[in-house]
């Protein structure tokens, strides 16, 4: 009745009409940019012809096989990699939790390419390249999605029931098994689900640390588009890629339907002090697992600093003397190019996602349609969408493939899915009374709006302004079709300085990505 | 004066309030009680104009309001909890409505100030509203309804979730403060003291059968 009663109010049917009739504008850019190409390529290039000879090659099953063994090998490591210091997080208070908990969340906010590349930097050069420098860099970016989503499931259990079992004679492996895990069971499946796919349709980490030998579908869609020129292969293994994707995040939907959790609240965190005698192992796993994470990062920004056998800035000095600019590097050009592209991101994705997150607030009915269509560039990745748009926008008049323009709107259409889901919790927990209350003192339903949810929805909007910059700064999939050498982006440029032979770019390309890693810090740090 | 007649509320397939009248004369109050489910806070919405009504008439000292948007009522509502906008400190949510009224500043702060004073909060005009306790959170959300001097003043539950001393004692003060105002007064409250401190007559709805 509560929820009637907010739903039949004026105020809300003004912002319903309001925001139904703003959601044309980002829909028609969603149409363009992202349901058209995607749609287009899918249906011009994938054929019975080139399904059949697609998914009859040894090689495309090769790939599929290395690319669903070395997700699930991630998750697996994922998982043992975090649980400890996730219940160390979630049931303890001790001195330093907040920065153990900054510095293992931070690898997920930063750019793939910065990750594979300080994996890369901790590797001795004949062990950069191969299937161990991928997981451990999966491992590093995913521990985060752990932490929060089964942390937070794991803060919540109630410390008396676990004093509970134990006084009905429970150890606590056996209270671990009865109590604790079947209240976490929901938060790790969906964990594991989300690792699994981040890292199947992973491209950035895959195509630094993956040689010439390792291919996941993601990068085998690229070197088939773009190497190869092959785009009915390349777009049915997109179809494969997308299909697999869209089984798991199913099943997955249908799991959590079938549950219901209400269990909302935190148990407050134990003093570490009432622990003598574990207090050495959690203090160990703490702050073990935050030097874990941060010495790739550590030693990459070392690396930068090494020149052959001795310390040396050069490596920074080439990035702003122009001696890179025989490898068509110009450093300074593309920072302000990449801030630029961010910014624009920025401004384009956050309104937009507003409207979107308003409407499915707002609206009666379709907001469930409207939530899983925001969610398609997860399913769809990145490079399949890139792929779309460069097959689709081919031709007069909407020759667009080389204008540079094209790359914030897509940074745009990837960030989207992420900046919903940033402002639209805010937008649902803003109390609706305090809309009522604002509405008898006399303001308008406009004046409503301005005066009560668009100043309390600062906070979330400037984080979700500073997590799209950092999209965009990231972005490598999609950049990597659309780039032109005039349009290169620091994660491009990255790549190509970490790929090629030279202790010199490689030096180059560690500096490049430790202040790629830098700026996004100094970015979300701001969020 | 309040004059509420044959008022009709819905939602969905099932009726709310069904033929509500009734009659507040101007500077008088009254309470309304009733068990959970009875249509108490679904009356004060209607009156205030922040649910549609099915049929049936709403006048203030009048004039009818029944098809005035909530906004052009000048309705005071205190809503359960207070309702204080969080990111607004105290004198800024006092002076919410004198503000929304175009009121110049100047008057706008004397206006809060006197307010202030009435609640005996004369002090808490920069504070924090999230710093308040319960009972100081209720004293500014009386004085923020009642700043725009409003012809009716409606009270949903001012008082629930307070401590039963507290209660009681800010009832007391509560009631003064609005006699002292004369604005026309509705209370909802499912307790009889409570009732019986803030409004000189009390009523009862009745819970609608809907089977």
């Amino acid at each position: 009745m509560a929820r009637d009663m907010a739903q039949n109010s004026s105020v809300i049917i003004v912002y319903r009409r309001l925001f139904g009739a703003l959601l044309a504008i980002p829909a028609v850019w969603f149409g363009i940019f992202f349901l058209w190409p995607t749609i287009n390529a899918l249906a011009t290039l994938v054929s019975l012809n080139s399904l059949t000879n697609t998914l009859s090659s040894v090689n495309t099953w090769a790939v599929v096989w290395f690319t669903t063994w070395q997700a699930l090998i991630s998750v697996l490591a994922t998982l043992i990699v975090s649980l400890p210091v996730t219940w160390v997080l979630a049931r303890f208070r001790f001195s330093g939790a907040a920065w153990v908990r900054g510095v293992i969340s931070t690898p997920f906010v930063l750019p793939t390419v910065v990750v594979a590349g300080a994996v890369m930097s901790m590797l001795p050069l004949e062990y950069q390249f191969g299937v161990h420098g991928i997981i451990l860099a999966h491992v590093l970016f995913n521990i985060a999605v752990v932490v929060r989503l089964v942390g937070t499931q794991w803060a919540a259990i109630s410390h008396d029931e676990v004093r509970a079992a134990s006084t009905l004679g429970a150890s606590p492996l056996r209270t671990f098994v009865h109590i604790t895990f079947p209240q976490l069971k929901q938060s790790l499946l969906n964990a594991s689900v989300i690792i699994f796919v981040f890292t199947f349709t992973s491209f950035g980490v895959v195509s630094i640390l993956g040689g010439v030998r390792l291919r996941t579908v993601e990068v085998e869609i690229y070197t088939y588009a773009v190497r190869l020129g092959q785009f009915d292969t390349a777009m049915t293994l997109a179809l494969l890629q997308i299909a697999v994707i869209a089984v798991v995040v199913f099943l997955t939907s249908l799991s959590i339907r079938n549950r219901t959790d209400n269990n909302t609240s935190i148990s407050a965190p134990t003093p570490l002090a009432s622990h003598p005698r574990h207090r050495w192992t959690i203090a160990a796993i703490a702050y073990g697992s935050a030097v874990f994470v941060a010495i790739p990062f550590l030693v990459l920004f070392l690396r930068s600093l090494r020149m052959g056998n001795s310390w040396s800035l050069s490596a920074w000095r080439n990035l702003g003397n122009g001696s890179l600019e025989r490898v068509g590097l110009n450093v300074p050009e593309i920072v302000l190019r990449s801030l630029w592209f961010a910014a624009i991101t920025v401004i384009v994705v956050v309104p937009f996602a507003y409207v979107v997150a308003s409407s499915i607030a707002y609206m009666q009915k379709g907001s469930g349609i409207l939530q899983g269509l925001t969610s398609l560039p997860i399913i769809v990745s990145a490079v399949t969408l890139g792929f779309g748009i460069i097959v689709t926008f081919d031709a007069s008049p909407f020759d667009w493939r080389g204008k540079t323009w094209l790359l914030p709107v897509v940074h745009a259409l990837i960030a989207l899915p992420l900046v919903v889901r940033t402002i639209s919790p805010a937008l649902q927990s803003l109390p609706h009374t305090q809309r009522d209350a604002a509405q008898v003192l006399g303001a308008s339903p406009l004046r409503v709006w301005w005066h009560i949810d668009a100043k309390q929805m600062k906070r979330p909007a400037s984080a979700a302004a500073a997590l799209s910059f950092a999209i965009s700064l990231g972005e490598f999939g999609a950049t990597s079709f659309l780039t032109r050498s005039s349009s290169t982006t620091i994660p491009i440029a990255i790549s190509q300085l970490l790929g090629r032979p030279g202790t010199m770019l490689q030096s180059s390309g560690f500096a490049l990505a430790a202040l790629l890693a830098i700026i996004t810090a100094v970015v979300m740090s701001r969020a | 004066m309040l004059d509420v007649s044959h008022l009709q509320v819905h939602y969905g397939g099932s009726i709310v309030l069904h033929d509500v009248s009734l009659h507040v004369p101007k500077g008088r109050s009254l309470a309304v009680t009733g068990p959970s489910g009875s249509g108490k806070t679904t009356l004060l919405r209607a009156i205030a104009g922040l649910l549609r009504i099915s049929s049936g008439t709403i006048s203030v000292d009048g004039i009818n309001v029944t098809d005035l948007a909530t906004h052009k009522r000048n309705i005071g509502l205190m809503f359960q909890d207070g309702q204080l906008f969080p990111h607004m400190t105290v004198a800024q949510n006092i002076g919410f409505g004198l503000h929304m009224q175009k009121l110049p500043k100047k008057e706008r702060m004397n206006r809060v100030s006197e307010m202030l004073s009435v609640v005996k909060m004369s002090d808490y005009e920069n504070r924090d509203v999230k710093t308040l306790s319960g009972g100081q959170a209720r004293r500014i959300a009386l004085a923020r309804s009642l700043a725009p001097n409003p012809p009716v003043l409606l009270l949903d539950e001012p008082l629930t979730g307070l401590e039963h001393d507290l209660r009681y004692s800010l009832a007391e003060e509560l009631a003064a403060i609005i006699r002292v105002s004369d604005t026309t007064t509705v209370v909802v409250t499912h307790d009889l003291r409570e009732a019986s401190i803030l409004a000189d007559n009390i009523c009862a709805l009745n819970d609608i059968d809907n089977s």
